[in-house]
């Protein structure tokens, strides 16, 4: 490690000092900003190259966590060495970390693919894939933080997830919970929704074909009174049920200033 | 509810509930449990533990690099009254930016700044008066350098110490990658630091990190040369009340933490006759 500049040889900036922090981190969790940015105010060479090892470090560990606790599930039902959080050691989990925007909507989803891709083929039971897409929507919800954008009409949370199963999936989870042996009699069709809140609060949620209605009309662009024009039912209830999803964090209400 | 010992060393770990049973039945190996999460709601373990252990307060309360709103206080307050915690613990970190927009999920230093020391000492002193109760802060190391810095980790934390009055919590894995990330032996570099300030001491285990090429903090027992620096602090810190094994995984296992309580309960044992 260098050793530390003194403050005299430091040239004077317009930028704090906490600024100057927020630089480090957005410079260690955007790997698109490592390449294009020169970050020769921010550090020596030497330590710019540590800075990107540092930066690989913690987006091998944020993932092998969100994967460890995303597909517990499957991780109970498969060999250790196939566990979705070993992908994390895999030669093919390079071109994750260097293109790696840590807690984005976009890496979360290629590193769940890859999960889901690799451990498709380990099991050939009839409800194995859909147990693999619920638990690729709940590792979706763990690894994504990005905030939300302020907005001037109702819009789906980023990580917002509608999956349409073909298995009950509370029930299913129920009987790997319990281990018992035949999950095959739980065929029936379910729509669950996947939420976060800005807490990071998740939700995995039932939902009926009234609110699914409601999710499916939100564009970005519509207002209350068009989505429940969309929904035929009235304004009230439309902001009512509106309000309901957003304490879930699956819908984004217009802030005060739009 | 139990109070921490009043009349020799505490030694004791973090709560990790999936190993709770293991926990309930060891009281000889662990004295206290700092708790890093509260405890989930469905958690059967923890009205037991509760009646049984000390409880020490060390979850994420905020960065202190920043002002810390009213609903992290509010929570600190909240969980400081409901674990009886004798001092409620925070670390010397920066790792969201001011916007939210992005963060590290992970332990990370500020810079070491006149800017970030008056930062540290008005949100440290904000936190503790919320919670009326001591505020013990745990160093962190960095793995690079930053051109901005102006002064030595060090230098930053006996001048908060002195200003704020608070308590130190010493992470000696922490200390010794500093010191080994600076090719210096780990009592040089702790030769500036307050050591009459600690109140508590982490130990855990160290371990090569392939994206770090080197060694890192993990989730393993302690070695030889950490317990042997943690002896070396303690016997420099009069304060000093609790020594806490850094263990605080779901891929932990029962064998791994008695492993390390014991390996822990020895060196300080050991460390303790030699002194008398």
């Amino acid at each position: 490690m260098s050793t530390l500049p003194s403050a005299s040889r430091v040239p004077p900036s317009p930028l704090t000092d906490r600024d100057v922090q927020d630089d480090v981190i957005r410079f260690l969790t955007d790997a698109d900003l490592r390449v294009q940015a020169s970050c020769g105010e921010l550090f020596t060479q030497a330590d710019s190259e540590r800075a990107g090892r540092f930066s690989r470090f913690l987006a091998r560990r944020y993932y092998r966590d969100r994967l460890y606790r995303g597909f517990r599930y499957s991780a109970a039902l498969v060999p250790e060495s196939h566990r979705a959080d070993q992908i994390v050691d895999e030669p093919r989990f390079d071109s994750v970390l260097a293109e790696c925007d840590l807690g984005s909507l976009c890496t979360a989803q290629a590193v769940g693919g890859m999960a889901v891709a690799s451990l498709k083929p380990v099991r050939q039971d009839l409800w194995w894939r859909e147990l693999l897409e619920y638990e690729r929507a709940f590792f979706i919800q763990l690894a994504v933080s990005e905030p939300e954008a302020r907005c001037a009409f109702p819009q789906k949370g980023r990580s917002t997830l509608v999956g349409a199963f073909s298995f009950r999936i509370p029930e299913l989870l129920e009987s790997l919970r319990s281990r018992e042996a035949s999950s095959e009699s739980f065929q029936g069709k379910i729509a669950l929704l996947f939420s976060r809140t800005p807490h990071g609060k998740i939700y995995v949620a039932e939902l009926d074909r009234a609110m699914r209605s409601i999710l499916e009309s939100i564009d970005g662009a519509s207002t209350v009174d068009d989505i429940a024009q969309s929904v035929g039912i009235s304004p009230e209830e439309a902001r009512h049920s509106l309000s309901r999803l957003a304490e879930f964090g699956a819908v984004v209400m217009p802030t005060a200033d739009h | 509810m139990p109070q921490i010992v009043q009349d020799r060393l505490s030694i004791g770990t973090f709560y990790n509930p999936h190993l709770a049973a293991f926990t309930l039945g060891h009281p000889e190996l662990i004295d206290h449990l700092a708790m890093a999460d509260p405890p989930a709601a469905n958690d059967q373990f923890f009205p037991r533990i509760q009646q049984q252990f000390p409880l020490l307060l060390h979850d994420y309360l905020g960065q202190l690099s920043d002002p810390l709103s009213e609903f992290a206080l509010e929570r600190a307050r909240d969980l400081k009254q409901r674990y009886e915690s004798p001092w409620v613990a925070e670390h010397f970190q920066c790792l969201h930016t001011q916007d939210r927009s992005r963060s590290l999920d992970y332990v990370f230093p500020p810079l070491y700044t006149e800017e970030f020391l008056q930062r540290f000492c008005e949100n440290a002193s904000a936190l503790r008066d919320a919670v009326s109760a001591p505020l013990v802060m745990e160093n962190i190391p960095g793995f690079f350098s930053v051109r901005r810095a102006q002064m030595s980790e060090a230098e930053f934390l006996r001048r908060f110490f002195e200003r704020t009055d608070c308590g130190f919590l010493i992470d000696v894995p922490h200390i010794w990658l500093a010191a080994y990330y600076r090719g210096i032996d780990p009592q040089e570099y702790m030769a500036e630091f307050p050591l009459d300030r600690v109140v508590e001491i982490h130990v855990a285990g160290v371990e090569h990190d392939r994206d770090l090429q080197g060694p890192w903090i993990a989730p393993t027992a302690p070695n030889d040369d950490i317990l042997d620096l943690a002896c070396w602090v303690a016997e420099r810190a009069p304060q000093l009340r609790a020594v806490t094994v850094d263990v605080f995984s779901p891929s932990v296992t029962a064998f791994q933490l008695e492993d390390s309580m014991r390996r822990t309960r020895r060196a300080f044992t050991v460390a303790t006759r030699a002194a008398s």
